[in-house]
């Protein structure tokens, strides 16, 4: 039996320890929130942060999160409070279809924790997920914002 | 309380009444109905009209009735209705509607109140005047309402931000404050109308405008919203993870299903082996799904065999337990070089047709000064919406619903009638957001395996396609080669002009510069290449744009022309031209040389043309149009020693008409350039005996971050024409620009796609 914790929640799992966490994410728990994409770990639709660093959840298996704390786009925001991320998101307007941008989400946060104010540069070398509507030009814009905006609010 | 749900008066009342705002109460009189069912209440159940809800606290939920698919049509359709309800836009909230349509007495599907489809860049075209008139028609009741409350006259009245003004004391009145009464208001001739719609039948709100003072319709530059940037609605629901795609919806018993299709397109199951997979925990069933028949001329769907199962996971264990031997089918011998060989082979078979000529364009090429002929060459490109297929369906005696995200539902209810022999008032689509897709959510395969896997299973099957799945079972864009053979005079002019289209579905070549030349003739050759093809973000026109505005480039720089002022000579004098192609404008179909011009003009002014550009820079150029929009293109690259390209900027121009949402018209230009870019650059569907062996993004991984332009700058033409769309627009004239930049900044003419490593010296 497997202990984790989902979006504070304490839960455990029994299944095949080979399942990768997005399955269970999608179907045991049911958050819808983080998409499959590939399921082979390319695409990146699928990242969630486990004890706090983005991994891509499609290519995790079950056996190896013992004990861990998993968040998922529908823990991102405290509350009603919307992360500094996903606040730059709205205002820069990225969303085209939407299906990657909860992935997109959650690299950022983790980017933004790695690297608090990131060039663009170094966004080139460290955000790796695709987006087929071609949003990037507007991703990289709320990366930068969500940088000032996680400045400003400490 | 949702818009999409049908509201009681009783209901409405209880709604309006209960939020401790003043619920104004009027005598009935002439101005209210009287049952005689011309009033909103009686028609729209509640609402004022079918896309507006005027809630107590004076919030406004306008619905939006076509799934969105990235192209933004949830925020610029209510944009439409409310601006002419002059909607204050902060307090709007925005709904999806569900499939309304149904079947009249000849058995013909209508669509209800306005366009459900999202293809062709036809949405904002089609949609543009019902919603408008919905508008205003909301609009409309609720002056009339104050007009009795406030015993004023409509032309002592105004509206804006959501309050009724009286123009002589400035007071201003919510709209809730006249919802209510509102419902009652008696527009003299308000119906609804079946009415022919482009190609489809439309049940209109129908209304003699300013008939006794009914409503009017803004003409354009009226109203606060439309023209403004307005980011969208619902994203907050994205952002969250809230929102909810055709993959997230699910019934409450189902079981879920993978298949293992035949990966030999056309091929077929031998045989099976289902006793493995049938051990596994989980597994329910093993069932055989057969060809299902056609769509088109092309298969329906790919024979295989499915494994039902009660989880996902258990399903993909029982595929991979899974023996099949396979009927490889009669096409082993293809691949892509012998779909290059065959491309090339059928140009000067029999059997290659001329579609269009005028002049004659032998003789004119006989008399040309220099002759220039190029062979341009495309493969095959897959569609890779980010949302992998699936489906949902629940198949019972006398009724079916089916779970998805789909492009255009009023293909899929005459499939499923027919499949399940179920009548249309009793086939359900619950349709959610689309995750992506660029023509391939057009087709009803994906649709048809889960309602042939419910009716053997008797319950609710959903069926999910894995990435690998996705690429080597769609209906991809066609490969092609074109051979164009131009003539010159003197003066350099283009005098003939001569193509060749040999691809498998008809070319789509009717764009300039055909028009303009003197002497042009089309054919089309027949190559025999059986891969299944289909609608691929702006079907025809993302190759023939490559095809024509390179060549037009070659000439021009060979001449030692401006490719700019080549253009504009070729384009010639302003001129409407017949166009026979598809368009979404019922019943003009031209197209205009001073448009074109136009959208030249105005990228050329913003990327500053003729300027100096960074050493090491090469600017390209081009222009096209793609069902009723016109675009052109500037783009600037660079490429390193190693042929590492850099796209620096990207400068573009439309006129798609009025713009509604400019924010959501550049994400459209930006993602048409994105497509375009990753298509250049990484399309190129892998064949081996007449199977795609192209499987995921290891093997196309398409554009990431790094690799997207450094900058997008875009432009619209300020315009009153009706609005027309966007999402196909930007590729096609992309494409060629960055071509012609490339050329620019390394003297290397790319003919051929992908360019993989063709600027590796």
């Amino acid at each position: 039996m497997i202990a984790l914790t989902v979006n504070g929640n304490r839960m455990t799992f029994e299944g095949d320890d080979k399942m990768p966490l997005l399955w269970y994410l999608r179907e045991d728990v049911n958050l819808h929130g983080t998409k499959f994409g590939c399921g082979v770990g390319q695409c990146g639709a699928c990242t969630v942060h486990v004890d706090g660093q983005a991994f891509r959840s499609c290519v995790m298996p079950m056996g190896a999160l013992s004990g861990a704390e998993i968040t998922t786009i529908e823990g991102l925001a405290k509350m009603d409070e919307l992360h500094a991320v996903q606040k730059a998101w709205i205002e820069e307007d990225v969303a085209q279809c939407g299906y990657c941008q909860a992935g997109q989400i959650m690299a950022t946060v983790n980017l933004l924790k790695n690297i608090p104010n990131p060039t663009d540069k170094e966004i080139d070398e460290n955000h790796t997920n695709l987006c087929r509507c071609g949003t990037y030009d507007r991703i990289r814009k709320a990366i930068h914002r969500a940088a000032d905006l996680m400045k400003t609010e400490g | 309380m949702s818009i999409s749900e049908p509201i009681t008066r009783r209901h409405a009342l209880k709604i309006f009444g209960g939020a401790g705002v003043l619920t104004v109460c009027l005598p009935m009189d002439s101005l209210f109905a009287k049952g005689d069912g011309q009033n909103a209440e009686y028609l729209f159940g509640g609402k004022l009209g079918p896309f507006v809800q005027i809630n107590a606290d004076n919030s406004i939920v306008i619905g939006a009735p076509v799934p969105d698919m990235g192209t933004g049509v949830s925020t610029s359709l209510p944009m439409i209705v409310a601006n002419e309800l002059d909607a204050d836009w902060e307090t709007v909230t925005v709904e999806m509607l569900p499939d309304s349509r149904f079947i009249d007495s000849k058995d013909k599907q209508v669509m209800n109140y306005s366009v459900q489809a999202s293809g062709g860049s036809a949405t904002i075209t089609s949609a543009w005047q019902p919603l408008r008139e919905c508008g205003a028609l909301a609009r409309h009741l609720i002056l009339m309402a104050a007009t009795k409350y406030l015993s004023l006259t409509k032309n002592e009245l105004d509206t804006e931000s959501s309050q009724v003004v009286v123009k002589s004391t400035g007071k201003r009145y919510p709209y809730s404050q006249f919802a209510e009464a509102a419902l009652k208001v008696q527009v003299p001739d308000l119906r609804m109308q079946v009415t022919k719609w482009g190609d489809d039948l439309l049940n209109k709100v129908s209304f003699s405008e300013e008939l006794k003072g009914g409503p009017s319709i803004k003409v354009k530059g009226e109203g606060a919203i439309i023209g403004k940037p307005k980011s969208q609605k619902l994203a907050k629901d994205i952002v969250t993870g809230k929102i909810e795609f055709g993959i997230d919806k699910n019934f409450d018993d189902q079981v879920v299903a993978y298949i293992e299709r035949c990966p030999h397109y056309y091929g077929k199951v031998k045989s099976f082996d289902a006793k493995a997979a049938l051990k596994i925990n989980g597994v329910v069933n093993v069932i055989e799904v057969p060809n299902l028949g056609k769509e088109g001329d092309r298969k329906l769907n790919s024979p295989g065999v499915a494994i039902v199962a009660t989880n996902l996971w258990a399903a993909k264990k029982g595929r991979d337990a899974l023996k099949i031997v396979w009927d490889k089918g009669l096409l082993t011998h293809e691949n892509n070089a012998w779909h290059r060989k065959e491309l090339k082979a059928a140009i000067p078979r029999e059997t290659t047709k001329v579609l269009d000529e005028k002049g004659d364009v032998d003789s004119a090429l006989k008399a040309s000064e220099k002759i220039f002929e190029n062979d341009y060459e495309v493969p095959f490109w897959g569609h890779f919406c980010m949302e992998p297929l699936s489906c949902s369906a629940h198949v019972l005696k006398d009724k079916v619903t089916v779970k998805t995200s789909h492009q255009v539902p009023r293909r899929i209810t005459p499939y499923v009638a027919k499949a399940t022999g179920i009548p249309f008032e009793n086939i359900r689509l619950d349709n959610g957001r689309i995750g992506g897709g660029y023509g391939r959510r057009a087709g009803v395969d994906y649709l048809a395996e889960p309602i042939y896997l419910s009716q053997k299973m008797g319950r609710a099957v959903k069926v999910y396609w894995t990435r690998e799945d996705d690429v080597r079972h769609g209906f991809i864009n066609p490969a092609a080669l074109y051979r164009v053979k131009a003539g010159v005079d003197e003066n350099g002019s283009l005098i003939a002009f001569d193509t060749v289209g040999s691809e498998t579905s008809a070319p789509w070549v009717e764009g300039f510069p055909q028009q303009t030349i003197p002497s042009s003739r089309i054919k089309r050759a027949f190559p025999v290449i059986k891969v299944p093809t289909g609608a691929w973000r702006g079907p025809g026109h993302n190759t023939i744009a490559f095809v024509y505005e390179s060549m037009i480039d070659e000439i021009a720089v060979d001449l030692g022309r401006d490719p700019l002022e080549y253009r504009l000579d070729v384009l010639g004098e302003d001129k409407v031209y017949p166009f026979k192609e598809w368009i979404p404008v019922p019943g003009d179909k031209m197209i205009s040389s001073a448009r074109m011009k136009g959208v030249l003009r105005l990228a050329a002014e913003k990327a500053g043309w003729g300027q100096k550009i960074p050493d090491g820079y090469g600017r390209g150029i081009a222009s096209y149009f793609t069902f009723g929009s016109y675009a052109a293109m500037i783009v600037d690259v660079s490429v390193d020693e190693k042929g590492q390209l850099t796209v620096h900027k990207v400068t573009g121009a439309a006129d798609c008409g009025l713009v509604i949402n400019p924010l959501g018209a550049k994400a459209q230009m930006e993602g048409g350039c994105m497509d375009g870019l990753s298509a250049v650059l990484y399309q190129d569907i892998q064949f081996e005996e007449g199977r795609i062996t192209t499987g995921n993004f290891q093997d196309i991984p398409l554009v990431r971050i790094d690799e997207s332009p450094k900058e997008f700058d875009f432009h619209f033409v300020d315009s009153d024409e009706i609005p027309s769309g966007l999402g196909e627009i930007a590729l096609p004239p992309f494409i060629p620009a960055l071509m012609n930049a490339i050329y620019d900044a390394t003297g290397k003419r790319i003919r051929k796609l992908p360019l993989s490593n063709q600027l590796k010296t």
